[in-house]
């Protein structure tokens, strides 16, 4: 007979960092490196906008592997996902697996092996633009209200990326409605979990209350931000410039280039900079350059982590 | 297969029969009528064949609560979604066989965008509960900017909820495995629906809605959920004749027909008068039936179905 063990579920949620799954942090090597302590900036659009903006940017170089741009490309956005690997699983083993390279060099069409080179890519995005932002924020003093610091990044980000920012709270809150909407269209139904049911559906309603919530707060700061709160967290800490030319290449992907330009001092920026390093590193992986120990060992370097 | 608002509209029409239906148990009808936004999850999710007696079961355990309540309301829902699937699935087989009969093809039909679309206008556009604003489905919408980006954050947090991909146990290829099963797509293209929305084929629309039966302002229980909708109710209408008279109507009224048996069904598992077993054996059954996807590379044999299929009633 099945029941609701909800409070232990949902301790099991937040222990793993609900959506977020922020707690899934830096065990990446085989290792296993335990840092139980969550991350400060947990940057969440903006880190995704991030992923975005360094694929397209990978994407649109012309000796970008081929194997690389599969795994990105035929994936459906799922290197958005590398967050959210189980506690379990290193990073480093989900590389490991995709070695059929012995025979042909190349990185083979197994969705799988796809599936498996952008999940571990994402979340070493994830976890390399972390360490550009979060410390940063820190050394600024800025910890004091991380989800208010996080929507007003989050919202300097949405608002670059909308071809016109709303005037209004209400027209704010009607495109974002609209949005909800067409996101339901393009999922066409949800797929729900096969164990314990009845503690994901009430997680799920949990999420969709909290989820509409959130958005509204988001689209107050999009269309109205606090003129103190916008200097604070966005201005003061250099966090976002939409003029740096690395954020503009990645906008405008077909404007050409062989390489990718240098990226100005915003956080954002330097942030971008330090994915697109992580998407070159594995674009040496899948092309047989070097092997999954060495590459996670770089990466791993690149987080200033030793292995 | 159906997509999302013919599921929505199927549940916003079975909620107002509920709501107005004499033989449906208290408990069932305050849960449907306190928690709207649940039932409608529940018909945005799918596999509910596979879990909704389950949660049926916690949810009695868990009785009375607001928790229980939420789980009924979208269990509700969720059978909503099972009997727009199997009245229409076979229907939406044998009008278009061709994208489901091709392997890489996972978007949905045409067929299946214009039976949203009807039902949209129909049905959903001036409910107050589903909240549809006017420029949903404009073209070059400011949102589609962001679109990515709230797919990503969905995803992810989709994902989180399933504990099925929580723990690897160390075993990295059959996590892999989980993780691309449970993993939500968001794979269909808004584009289609804006421009069969704002471009919309009428003779297209007249085939498959009118000619196909898919949709009939005449069958009485869609004129009784229409006048409920409008705040009255036609005097000359029994419901329990009307639901009857459905199952030969259109392949809507069919599925609605279905979706209120079913609430019925769980209203007497509920008051104890079926196990939990004899509900399940309502519950779990294939929505197109193997002969439907066997037929469909045959033309002949197709229209022999789909002829069938229109006469067809069923639970």
């Amino acid at each position: 007979m099945p029941t609701i063990n909800r409070r232990d579920f949902l301790t099991t949620v937040a222990a793993c960092g609900t959506g977020l799954l922020l707690g899934a942090c830096r065990q990446d090597a085989e290792s296993s490196l335990q840092t139980p302590t969550q991350p400060f900036w947990s940057g969440d659009l903006t880190r995704l906008a991030l992923i975005q903006d360094a694929v397209a940017l990978m994407l649109a170089l012309p000796t970008v592997p081929s194997g690389l741009e599969r795994a990105l490309g035929r994936t459906e956005g799922t290197p958005h996902m590398g967050l959210g690997l189980p506690p379990d699983l290193t990073a480093a083993s989900l590389f490991a697996g995709t070695q059929k390279i012995g025979i042909l060099g190349r990185l083979t069409d197994d969705p799988r092996d796809l599936y498996r080179i952008a999940l571990a890519t994402g979340h070493f995005m994830h976890h390399v633009a972390e360490a550009q932002i979060g410390p940063a924020l820190e050394a600024k003093g800025l910890r004091a209200d991380r989800a208010e610091i996080q929507r007003y990044q989050d919202a300097e980000v949405v608002r670059s990326l909308l071809p016109a920012p709303p005037a209004t709270v209400a027209e704010a809150q009607a495109l974002f409605e609209v949005l909800m909407l067409r996101l339901r269209l393009k999922a066409q139904a949800i797929v729900p979990d096969s164990l314990r049911p009845a503690d994901w559906v009430l997680a799920l309603l949990d999420w969709d209350a909290g989820q509409t919530t959130q958005v509204q707060a988001l689209a107050a700061v999009v269309a109205a931000p606090d003129p103190v709160l916008q200097a604070r967290y966005v201005r003061a800490s250099a966090f976002f410039d939409a003029n740096d030319p690395l954020v503009q290449r990645a906008r405008r992907p077909g404007a050409g280039g062989r390489t990718v330009p240098l990226a100005g001092p915003s956080l954002y920026a330097q942030a971008l900079d330090a994915c697109v390093g992580v998407l070159t590193e594995v674009g040496r992986f899948v092309e047989g350059v070097q092997g999954a120990n060495r590459l996670v060992q770089r990466l791993m370097e690149r987080l200033g982590t030793s292995v | 297969m159906p997509n999302y608002l013919t599921h929505l509209a199927v549940h916003d029409d079975c909620r107002r029969l509920v709501l107005h239906g004499a033989a449906i148990d208290p408990a069932l009808r305050q849960s449907v009528e306190a928690h709207a936004r649940a039932g409608q999850m529940g018909a945005f999710t799918c596999r509910g064949d596979q879990f909704v007696v389950d949660t049926l079961e916690a949810a009695r355990d868990a009785w009375p609560s607001a928790e229980a309540e939420r789980l009924v309301a979208f269990c509700f829902g969720w059978q909503c979604h099972l009997a727009a699937d199997r009245q229409l699935e076979t229907l939406l087989w044998l009008l278009e066989p061709d994208p489901y009969l091709t392997p890489e093809a996972d978007g949905p039909t045409t067929v299946s965008i214009y039976h949203d679309l009807f039902l949209l206008r129909e049905v959903l556009a001036d409910d107050a509960t589903a909240l549809f604003p006017p420029d949903v489905l404009a073209e070059n919408h400011p949102s589609q900017a962001v679109e990515a980006l709230f797919v990503g954050q969905w995803q992810q947090a989709l994902l989180g909820l399933h504990q099925q991909t929580r723990q690897s146990g160390g075993d990295v290829g059959p996590w892999v495995d989980r993780f691309l099963e449970h993993r939500q797509t968001f794979g269909l293209d808004v584009a289609r629906y804006v421009e069969a929305f704002n471009r919309t084929d009428n003779a297209y629309l007249d085939r498959v809605v009118e000619e196909h039966r898919f949709y009939d302002r005449t069958d009485p229980l869609l004129q009784h959920a229409r006048a409920i909708q409008r705040g009255g109710l036609d005097p000359a209408i029994e419901l329990d004749d009307a639901v009857e008279a459905a199952a030969t109507q259109s392949h809507y009224a069919r599925a609605l027909r279905r979706a209120y048996l079913q609430a019925q069904a769980v209203s007497e598992f509920w008051s104890g008068a079926i196990s939990a077993e004899e509900l399940r054996l309502q519950v779990e059954q294939p929505s197109v039936h193997p002969d439907v996807r066997e037929a469909a590379t045959d033309p002949a044999r197709r229209e022999a179905l789909l002829r069938a299929w229109h006469r067809q009633s069923g639970r």
